[in-house]
C-alpha cells in the first residue's frame, strides 16, 4: 500500500501538524464556548462545535492509512471548505448571530486565514496520494 | 503574568521557530539541536506556568476569564513535545518544519494568553 504511507509523510507530515493544532484549538474553543454562554449564540456555538468535529476526523483519517479513511478525509475536507466559505460569508452579513469569533468567522481571518487554506492544500495532498 | 517572561517566550520561540525553517532548508532531518531547542522552550513554558499558578494562588485573576487561561496554559505544555515526537518520526526535511510549526503556534499561544490575562 504505497498510498497508505506516503499520506502522513513528506509534506503530509505537515499537514496533520497543523490539522491537529487546529482541532485542538476549535474543540478548545467550542468547549468553553458551549460550557460558558451557549443561550447568546447557539448556532453560532453549535457551528463552532461542528467545525471542530471535522477537524478532529479530517486530522484523524489524514493520520490513518486506508482507503475507506482516504474517502472520509476527502469528505471532511470539502465539508471544511464549503464551511469555512459559507460561515465566513454568514458572518460577515450578519455580525450579530456571531457575537464573538468562531474558527470560521470572516473566512478564518482571526487564524491568519489558515481555516481558508487548509482544506484546499488538504484536498490537493489527498488528490496526490490517492491510488490511480 | 510577567511580560518579561513572556516577551522573551515569544522572540525565542520565533527564533526557533526560524531554525527549525533553517534545518529544514538544509534538508536535514530533526535531530540533536532542534530537540534541545524544544526541550529548552519546553522549560521556559513550565517556568511560565509556574510563575501564573504562584499568581493565581495569590489572588489575581486573568481579565478574558480563568478557563481559558487555564486551557491555554494546559495547552502550552502539549505542543512542543508532541511536534517534537511528530517531527522525529518524519525521516525527511519535513519533520524540522513540524517542529518550526510547533514553535509558531507557541509564539502565536503566547501573544493570546498575554490579551486574555491584561484583558
Amino acid at each position: 500500500m504505497a498510498e497508505s504511507a506516503a499520506r502522513r509523510t513528506g509534506p503530509g507530515r505537515l499537514l496533520i501538524a497543523v490539522y491537529g493544532v487546529f482541532a485542538l484549538a476549535a474543540g478548545a474553543r467550542a468547549g468553553v464556548q458551549i460550557a460558558t454562554r451557549f443561550h447568546e449564540a447557539p448556532v453560532a456555538y453549535l457551528l463552532s462545535a461542528l467545525a471542530a468535529a471535522v477537524y478532529v476526523l479530517a486530522t484523524v483519517t489524514l493520520a490513518r492509512s486506508g482507503h475507506a479513511s482516504h474517502r472520509i478525509a476527502v469528505v471532511s475536507c470539502t465539508v471544511e471548505l464549503i464551511g469555512v466559505v459559507a460561515v465566513g460569508t454568514y458572518s460577515l452579513a450578519d455580525p450579530a448571530a456571531f457575537p464573538d469569533a468562531t474558527v470560521w468567522s470572516s473566512y478564518g481571518s482571526g487564524y491568519g486565514f489558515v481555516p481558508l487554506v487548509l482544506p484546499v492544500l488538504g484536498l490537493l495532498w489527498l488528490r496526490r496520494t490517492a491510488v490511480r | 503574568m510577567v511580560d518579561a517572561l513572556a516577551v522573551s517566550l515569544i522572540a525565542g520561540a520565533l527564533a526557533l521557530a526560524g531554525l527549525g525553517l533553517v534545518i529544514t532548508a538544509l534538508n536535514r532531518r530533526v535531530g540533536v539541536v532542534l530537540l534541545a531547542a524544544a526541550a529548552v522552550g519546553e522549560a521556559g513554558l513550565l517556568a511560565q506556568v509556574v510563575w501564573a499558578v504562584v499568581k493565581l494562588a495569590g489572588g489575581q485573576r486573568p481579565a478574558g476569564g480563568l478557563p481559558v487561561f487555564i486551557g491555554y496554559l494546559a495547552g502550552s505544555l502539549v505542543i512542543l513535545p508532541v511536534a517534537a515526537a511528530w517531527g522525529l518520526g518524519e525521516r525527511s526535511r519535513w519533520g524540522p518544519a513540524v517542529v518550526a510549526a510547533g514553535f509558531l503556534v507557541i509564539a502565536v499561544l503566547m501573544v493570546r494568553m498575554q490579551q486574555v490575562w491584561h484583558g
